[in-house]
């Protein structure tokens, strides 16, 4: 079964080819560059990029991996959560492209996408033994613990209540004055420095206080008070900005504050629910400090860890064909959206 | 196959109505039309099955899809081009742009009016416009550059027409806009098919985006 | 009107006060710099529009949708560069659409927000903790009519 997978619901434009869910080629275009002078993604630089870039990125893919459109069985594209005006561009492509073959359009969710990731290489995929799987979702505009008791059965257990991981590295990175994207540019400057210098908060600390969401407490994760006390810190430490080993050191502590927030929690879910694996998926999962402690976490409680390997990270194609290849290959049909979804939730196959 | 003696699709969606249309020889073979809901023209993928399979044409048959590529409504336009690129990519079949303006002058001037203005709503107070001159069996030509500007500031002289698709909101700050048309996919087929000059591959945005800090005070 | 909250669920509570005023369907335009408390204010009105899942940040998705006892949409147009970009997005659509309509960085598009639309401005008060929430008169407006 060959899939030609495309992406287009934030800053990247991206095709990908999938032969029986192996990966034979992942064409990715990030507009980063356009989008840094101004601290992050502009809607309309995005759309007006991936029209621009996605016929070729197309052509790319399906040179790549050697074939031929007449050869395609299926095409499989994002159709939410994300931009909607991004999201369009992808979705009418798609959707023209598979009138034109004659073949099965299957819309795919963005975040099942980054789920499964983690079972994509150059080899078909294997799901065995996997579930229940515990999943950490994390990137710009999510932050997300989903409990999979199997493939496409999704509990969401904990989230975020204000800002997402990836949020709170930009927007720290912004008021650093370090550049956009955060992620790439913390983890390079904070390098060396002591993650333990300054305490930052890891959000919902103090037990005390009303919860009114239906989540666990313990499992939910929240950003926007770590970006005010760095905001704070900075003002009533402005020396802290000057001396390259206090700002190292600083930089340290605040990513060292966003992936303990994310290990802790994770590490709290596995023992409260019955897992043999565990995953991190989504552009933060590239983090190295997030990577290694996840790692140690599972030393530690000896369930198997699974990443995407870093192509397969951020925001990609292949991720879409491939978690539309997991789908069908188990038994659930292509699903044709009528449109786009820039706030679409996560359905269990069983109920689509 | 040379895309003068094939069949031609025109897309159109810049505007509140989209539309499709199949030219063969240059003569139109069918036409489907519809008013999007909020801009949005999804209703395109069906009525384009519809469209093909009425006049019993395959997509195989087609040797030149011509885009409709503003100004007008921003992902209305990139829409149609993502759209006309996808459908194009199986075996590089031609695409041509054109001004969705020129296609709203050509559909004027069939009233007769030989210098037209088309307008458009650009919001917070401004309208893009431009300056065409036709003729009967003449493509409009544009005379100038593409403008965007306060309301007040339309130079309208007399014996212009002024033309446009957002006559309902333009109405009132316009006097001289009398006519209310929308640009149709045989217009953009037949001009793409006249076309001596290609136009560039990419929706007509007018404008750079626009980011700026934004300021309270 | 004007609430001095000194806590974030100071803020809440003003919020949910704020609700039991508000008469539905309503569209709130929220001013306020970064940090002002913009985000925790539309959480606190979520809560007591009966939406049961955390109200996030939709930086990335310009306009998120919840079910509360009504409909109840976030919209941040921070990232847009004006009326016909939200436009667009569909943002008349939401503003007619029922149910509660929060709007942040709303001045990107002014001239699409209904005459009914209440204005709210958040600033921090002398302490780290203390906001000032005070219901104002569309300071939109005199800029629209000299853009006019």
């Amino acid at each position: 079964m060959i899939l030609l997978g495309i992406e287009t619901s934030c800053d990247e434009t991206a095709a990908a080819v999938l032969v029986d869910g192996a990966v034979r080629s992942n064409i990715i275009y990030s507009q980063i560059a356009q989008h840094a002078p101004y601290g992050g993604v502009v809607p309309e630089i995005a759309s007006r990029d991936h029209v621009r870039k996605l016929p070729g990125i197309i052509r790319e893919a399906m040179q790549g991996a050697g074939s031929s459109f007449e050869q395609l069985d299926g095409i499989a594209v994002t159709y939410g959560p994300g931009l909607s005006s991004s999201l369009l561009i992808g979705y009418s492509a798609a959707r023209a492209l598979s009138q034109r073959l004659g073949i099965p359009l299957t819309g795919v969710h963005h975040h099942e996408g980054h789920i499964y990731s983690v079972f994509l290489s150059e080899k078909p995929p294997v799901l065995d033994g996997a579930f229940p799987m515990m999943v950490l979702l994390v990137s710009g505009g999510d932050t997300k613990l989903v409990y999979m008791k199997a493939p496409g059965c999704y509990e969401i257990i904990g989230q975020t209540i204000d800002d997402a991981a990836g949020e709170a590295l930009d927007k720290g990175a912004m008021l650093l004055g370090l550049g956009y994207p955060g992620g790439p540019v913390i983890q390079k400057t904070a390098e060396g420095g002591n993650p333990r210098a300054v305490r930052f908060p890891r959000g919902l600390d103090n037990p005390g206080g009303e919860w009114k969401y239906t989540f666990d407490r313990k499992l939910c994760f929240s950003f926007s008070g770590l970006k005010t006390a760095l905001l704070y810190h900075v003002q009533h430490h402005p020396e802290s900005l000057k001396d390259e080993t206090a700002k190292r050191n600083l930089i340290a502590s605040y990513q060292e504050a966003v992936a303990d927030a994310l290990a802790v929690r994770i590490e709290r879910a596995l023992e409260l629910y019955d897992c043999v694996s565990f995953a991190c998926a989504g552009g933060v999962s590239l983090n190295k400090v997030l990577r290694e402690k996840l790692g140690k976490l599972s030393e530690k409680c000896g369930v198997p860890l699974k990443l995407s390997s870093p192509k397969l990270c951020t925001d990609n194609a292949a991720m879409v064909a491939g978690a539309a290849f997991i789908r069908q290959s188990l038994g659930h049909p292509f699903i044709l959206p009528d449109d786009v979804n820039p706030n679409l939730r996560l359905e269990n196959w069983d109920n689509t | 196959m040379k895309a003068e003696s094939g069949i031609v699709l025109g897309i159109e969606l810049s505007s509140r109505q989209g539309s499709l249309a199949l030219l063969k020889d240059g003569t139109l073979l069918a036409e489907k039309t519809w008013i999007g809901e909020n801009v949005r023209h999804n209703v395109l993928f069906q009525t384009l099955e519809t469209l093909l399979g009425g006049v019993g044409v395959s997509y195989s048959d087609i040797s030149l899809y011509a885009v409709g590529r503003g100004p007008g409504s921003f992902s209305g336009m990139r829409m149609a081009f993502a759209v006309a690129q996808a459908l194009a990519l199986p075996v590089k079949t031609e695409v041509r742009a054109v001004s969705s303006g020129a296609a709203l002058a050509l559909a004027a001037a069939r009233e007769g009016a030989e210098q037209i203005i088309v307008v458009g709503d650009a919001r917070r107070g401004q309208v893009w416009y431009g300056l065409f001159n036709a003729g009967r069996n003449v493509c409009p030509e544009l005379d100038q550059e593409w403008r965007l500007v306060p309301y007040k500031e339309v130079a309208v002289q007399e014996e212009t027409l002024v033309v446009s698709s957002d006559a309902d909101r333009l109405r009132d700050y316009i006097p001289q806009l009398t006519l209310s048309l929308f640009p149709l996919a045989r217009d953009v087929a037949a001009l793409a098919l006249k076309q001596t000059v290609p136009e560039p591959l990419e929706p007509l945005y007018l404008h750079p985006p626009v980011f700026v800090e934004p300021k309270f005070s | 009107m004007q609430w001095i909250s000194n806590s974030p669920s100071d803020t809440w509570k003003i919020a949910a006060d704020f609700f039991r005023r508000l008469e539905i369907p309503a569209v709130v335009a929220l001013h306020g710099d970064l940090g002002a408390g913009k985000t925790c204010f539309t959480q606190g009105l979520a809560q007591a529009a009966g939406v049961r899942e955390p109200v996030c940040s939709p930086t990335y998705t310009i306009i998120s949708e919840y079910r509360g006892t009504v409909p109840f949409h976030h919209i941040d147009l921070y990232r847009l560069g004006g009326p016909e970009e939200a436009f667009d997005l569909g943002l008349d659509e939401y503003l007619e659409a029922g149910g509660i309509t929060v709007i942040e960085w709303a001045e990107r598009a002014a001239e699409l927000l209904p005459l009914s639309t209440v204005h709210i401005r958040l600033d921090r008060g002398e302490d780290d903790d203390q906001r000032m929430i005070c219901i104002v008169e569309n300071p939109l407006e005199k800029k629209m009519k000299d853009e006019r």
